[in-house]
Formats: C-alpha cells, structure tokens, sequence
C-alpha cells in the first residue's frame, strides 16, 4: 500500500476507528501501516506476518491448470520468480 | 510458448524486478504472436510511467489508435500486476507499486530519452484536466520529463495552492513528491522545490520543531544551484523551524534573510505578483519574531509592510482567493500588535477585517478545511479583543464559533497537531470567558479539556517549544479557576507545574521577551496563591521575582502596554 491509498487509510480510515470501535479492518498486504506512534495504535492488533506460499502449494494450485506439471520445475520457478507471488500466479495460473 | 521458454524467460530477467514485472505479460499470453507480445510489454513499460492509466491515457501515452489502446488496455488488465483504480473511473487501473516503481527506474536509467518522452506525453495527457489529481498528476510527470522548468512551475503551484487548496489535496501532493524524490530520479532545482513542498506541507501540520536538518539540507543545496527563490523559501522554513524551538535571535537572522532576499527578487521583477507576495509574507515572518521578542513598535512596521501590499495585490485581482486569505492574514497580524500595545478599539476593526474575508471565503468553499481553520481563528481573534474590552456575551459567542469549527476539525483529522493545538486553544480560551462571568465549574471542565491536549502535544513532540508553552498556559488556568473555588493546594500543585515549564523555557531562550513575560506572569500566579495561603514571606519572594522580570521587559521597550 502506498501513496494516495495510504494516506486515505492512515489519515481516514483507521482514524475513524477510534469511534467506530463496532468496525474491524484487516489491512493485507506487503506494506501495512505502523501503528507506532498513531493514534489509532490503541485499537489496532498486532501485525500478523504471513509468509509465502511454498513450492508445493504452488504445485497444488498449477497442477489444476497444467496437468503435466512437475514439482521440480515448480521449484525452479519459485527460486528464479524471487517467490513473487503475481508472476508465480500468472505463471501457473489459467491462460488470460 | 512452452513452460520450459516461460522458465527461461524468468532465469533471463536474474532476479531484475523491472524484468520480471515485464515477463508477465509473456506469461499470461504465451500463445500471442512474438511481435504482440513485445508490444504488449512495451505498454506494460509505458503503462507504468503513470499512476494510473485507462485506454484514453495509453493512447496518449503510446500515440496510438484509439482501437489499439482499448486491445492493449484489455490484455494489460488481465495482467497480474495490474489492479483496479475506481477511484479514478471505472475502467482506470494501475500497474502495483513495486512493479511500477522498478520498471519507472530501469526506464530512466536504461532508456533515459524514452522515459522522458513518455512522462512528457503523460504530463501533456494531465495538463488538460483542473482537478487537483491531475494538476499533482501533471507536475509530477514534468519534474521527470523537463526538471528545470517544472521547478518553477511547481514554485508556482505550491505558491497558489499554499492559499487556496484543500489540506489534502496538498498533502496528496507532498505524498506524490515524496514518492519521486524517494525514487532519486530528480535532482538539482527539482529536487529543491519538491522537498520545499514536502516540508511545507509538515510545518502546516506543526511538524515545524522538527524540520531543522532538512531546512539546512535545503536551503543548501538551493544555494548549490543558484536558485535565490528556493533559498529565500528555505531560509523562511529554517526560521520557523527556530522559531519553533524558542530560538529567537536565530530565527530572526534567518527571516532577514528571507525578507533581504525576497526584497530583492521583488525589485528586480515588481510585475511579478507571486515574488510580490513574498515579500508580503517575509515581512509577516519578520514581524512575528520581532513581536515575540517583545519588539512591537518594529513589529508594527513589519506587519503595515505586509498589509500594504497584500491590499495591493488583493486589489489588482480580486478573484484571487489566495490573496484575499493573505490579506486577511496581514490584517489579523495588525490587530495582534495592536491589541498588544493595548490598542482594542482598532485591533478589533483589523480583526473586523479579517473575519469578513475569511467568513466570505468559507461561504464560498465550506469544504475547504485550510480556510475553516482560519475562520476559526479569526472568531477566536475576536473573541479576545471583545473579552479584553470586558464585552463578555460577544466575546463568548465567538469564542463558541472558534470551538465549534476547531473540534470539526480535529475530529476529522485527529493525527493533525495543528488542529489539535486549535481545539486545545479553544477550550481554554472558552474557559476563561466562562470564569470571567463567574461560571468556575465549567470553566474548569473547559480548561481541563485544553490541558489533556496540550499535555498530549507536548508529550509528542517535546522539542516544540510552543507546545510546551501551551501546556503552561493550560496549567495556570486551572490553577487560576482551582483559586477561584478556594480549593488553594490544588491551585499551587497547578501554578507549580506552570512555573516549572515556564521556568525552563525562559532559561532556553533569555532573549523571547513572551517568555520572560510567562515567567513573571508564572510567578505572580504562584505569588498570589502562597499570599491566600497566608505564606506571606513565600508570596513576597515570587512577587518579587515577577517584579523584577517586568521591570526589566518595561525596561526594553517602553511602548509594550503589556
């Protein structure tokens, strides 16, 4: 999250919260914003760090669209795409 | 295209982000002819120049058919790296920030010439449109494709808009410079002017304490490019960040620097209005430390500078919103030394002044939060030339104004000091119309209202010396309205605290004649608890430290009925 974006959610969205204590937001994402500091940091749980998914899951997930697949070559994917997951999806994801 | 080729294709890129957002558009058309997808690639590159892109803006971009563009556009968004953008129309999208950022840096760095083109074809698609997103849109694309030029544009823009625009609009701005000075992509006068902004935009949000190394920064690497406006600006920043921090002396160098600068840009072109306001606004700055300092007669004159020609240039174009809300400013600076050399009756009609033209401006866009938060402190302005004349009900009324609009704002912005500094100031100062007409409970609620803010602020940022000043303030009020009930420890526990602040403030800057006045002011306060205590020897000793601090401050300037 950047720019536009995340001045809207830190300087509007999150502030908000502090008086709609019935509303929950989950901000996902590479970047989330750091309540350090904020005035909404009383409010605000603590970031969960999610990691990403490992070869075999991305074999699971492309195994469904080519039948052929390998693990292996699944592996070479994974290290050669750096693990980003919107290559690795266009990659082994359904034909545009 | 095999699954083995795919695979190349990323071992190829080596780990380059530029080069694996590209290789997405191979991945998700593999059965496209070579040619298309190289095409489709070339848009994804040019796509990425922009924040955010629609068929119109491609076409523009690539100067292509409208029919090509919409194909292009249709494949681009299947892309994983592409993501909707509604709040930019429905069939807006843009590429994802990593992806865009590294391809935006491998084009600068690797086809320099095309980079530029394409942020000159994007900035020529904004230039058409007035919205402020297109007009921050606009700027940003001409930094990267002309630098020099778009400098003095974006001089000009953040002049205008420093008067006339949406807080947030400007700090959208400040958030999209950020973003291309981050990148290192501009340099030299651009680099200049965009971190001008960006400071700009933190000091209007009272971040000003701690903007001292990047004023320095600034202002030096404007002199290291010759530019005497950009240096002139820094110079100004410099001196409230001093200003700021209670260093009076020092910031009053960098304010004569400021107006010695900008004097001389205004006489070298008198027809150019933006330098014209300028040097209104040097002579503002310069006039506001000299008051600090106690300094009023010098500070008159700096502010009759300041009116004089902003009535000018406000006269010259009337349509100017932006001039008419300096002029209001001049006039509300006027009535400030005014009505400190006790001079109600015409402080209160330059106060006059100012709120008729704030109050109109706010009429015109009641959306426009920079021009409420000056409506507010004009009724708050009022408010205090009425109490001083003992007009309590009027006095009252417009106090209630000035909490009104200030607790409107905080609330939709809590993270903004300089609002919340506002709500604080008028909770106290609706405290003290209330203990004035004799209601000490609520005066008390309202005070202690005012001094958990102040507390707050200052505990934030305790190097804003203005903060901390506040605090004093809130606490000797609750320690006057605590006296007032008889409750007298409680009021000494609060006088205490004050002194304590102001104490340490004056030791900071002997020099700020407002702080040796809150010193003695601190001292009078404790005094006269310790005297309704019946410690007579103790209410002597503070007296007498009062005393002597006011003598010596009557002693500097004579004129000063404070």
């Amino acid at each position: 999250m950047a720019g536009e974006a995340q001045q809207w959610v830190e300087k509007s969205l999150l502030q908000s919260l502090i008086r709609a204590t019935w509303l929950r937001v989950v901000v996902a994402g590479q970047q989330v914003p750091d309540a350090t500091g904020a005035v909404w940091a009383a409010v605000a749980c603590p970031v969960v760090q999610v990691e990403p998914p490992p070869p075999a899951d991305w074999y699971d997930y492309g195994k469904r669209h080519r039948a052929n697949l390998k693990l292996t070559d699944v592996e070479t994917a994974c290290d050669l795409a750096r693990g980003k997951a919107s290559l690795l999806a266009q990659l082994l994801g359904p034909a545009a | 295209m095999e699954f083995t080729e795919q695979l190349a294709l990323l071992q190829a890129a080596a780990g380059d982000p530029a080069k694996l957002a590209l290789a997405t558009a191979d991945l998700a058309f593999p059965a496209l002819p070579p040619g298309e997808r190289l095409a489709l690639r070339e848009a994804l590159a040019a796509a990425a120049i922009a924040h955010w892109f629609d068929a119109n803006i491609l076409a523009d971009l690539l100067e292509i058919t409208a029919e090509e563009s919409r194909v292009l556009h249709g494949r681009l968004c299947q892309l994983t790296v592409v993501e909707p953008f509604p709040a930019r129309g429905e069939t807006a999208v843009n590429v994802h920030e990593a992806a865009r950022l590294a391809l935006r840096k491998s084009l600068a760095a690797e086809r320099t010439d095309w980079f530029r083109t394409l942020s000159e074809r994007t900035a020529t698609h904004f230039a058409k449109e007035p919205t402020p997103a297109a007009r921050i849109e606009w700027i940003y694309h001409r930094l990267c494709s002309a630098p020099d030029e778009a400098a003095s544009e974006l001089e000009r823009l953040d002049r205008d808009w420093s008067g006339t625009a949406h807080p947030e609009d400007r700090e959208a701005l400040a958030v999209a410079l950020r973003e291309l000075v981050g990148t290192g992509l501009i340099h030299a006068r651009a680099l200049v002017w965009a971190s001008l902004c960006i400071a700009w935009v933190r000091e209007d949000r009272r971040e000003t304490a701690q903007l001292g190394d990047d004023a320095l920064s600034i202002r030096d690497l404007a002199r290291d490019v010759r530019d005497a406006r950009a240096e002139s600006d820094a110079e100004s920043l410099l001196g409230e960040v001093l200003q700021a921090q209670g260093k009076l002396g020092e910031a009053q160098v960098a304010f004569a620097e400021n107006l010695a600068i900008s004097r001389r840009l205004a006489e070298q072109d008198p027809s150019n209005a933006g330098w014209q306001r300028d040097l209104a606004v040097a002579h503002s700055r310069v006039g506001g430390v000299l008051q600090a300092q106690g300094k009023l007669g010098e500070a008159q004159a700096a502010f009759a500078e300041d009116l004089a020609i902003m009535r000018r240039l406000a006269e010259q174009d009337p349509s100017n919103a932006g001039w008419q809300r300096e002029l209001a400013g001049a006039h509300s600076w006027v009535g400030d030394v005014l009505q400190a050399q006790d001079k109600l009756g015409e402080a209160q009609a330059a106060f006059a002044e100012d709120l008729a033209i704030m109050r109109r401006l706010a009429e015109q866009d009641p959306s426009n939060a920079r021009w409420q938060r000056d409506l507010a402190v004009a009724h708050n302005r009022m408010g205090g030339v009425l109490q001083a004349q003992g007009k309590l009900d009027e006095a009252r009324a417009a106090f209630a104004e000035y909490l009104a609009i200030s607790r409107r704002l905080a609330e939709h912005d809590p993270s903004n000091a300089g609002w919340q500094r506002e709500l604080a100031v008028a909770h106290i100062c609706e405290g003290a119309v209330l203990e004035a007409q004799g209601e000490l409970g609520e005066a008390q609620a309202a005070f202690a209202e005012g001094l958990a803010i102040s507390r707050r602020l200052a505990e934030q940022d305790p190097s804003n010396a203005g903060w901390q000043r506040d605090l004093a303030v809130a606490h000797n009020c609750v320690g006057g309205v605590l006296q007032a009930q008889g409750k007298l420890d409680e009021a000494q526990a609060a006088f205490a605290e004050a002194l304590a602040i102001s104490r340490r403030l004056a030791e900071q800057d002997p020099r700020n004649a407002g702080w040796q006045r809150d010193l003695a002011a601190a001292h009078n306060c404790v005094g006269g608890v310790l005297q309704a205590q019946g410690k007579l020897d103790e209410a002597q000793a503070a007296f007498a430290e009062a005393l002597a601090i006011s003598r010596q401050l009557a002693e500097q300037d004579p004129s000063n009925a404070d």
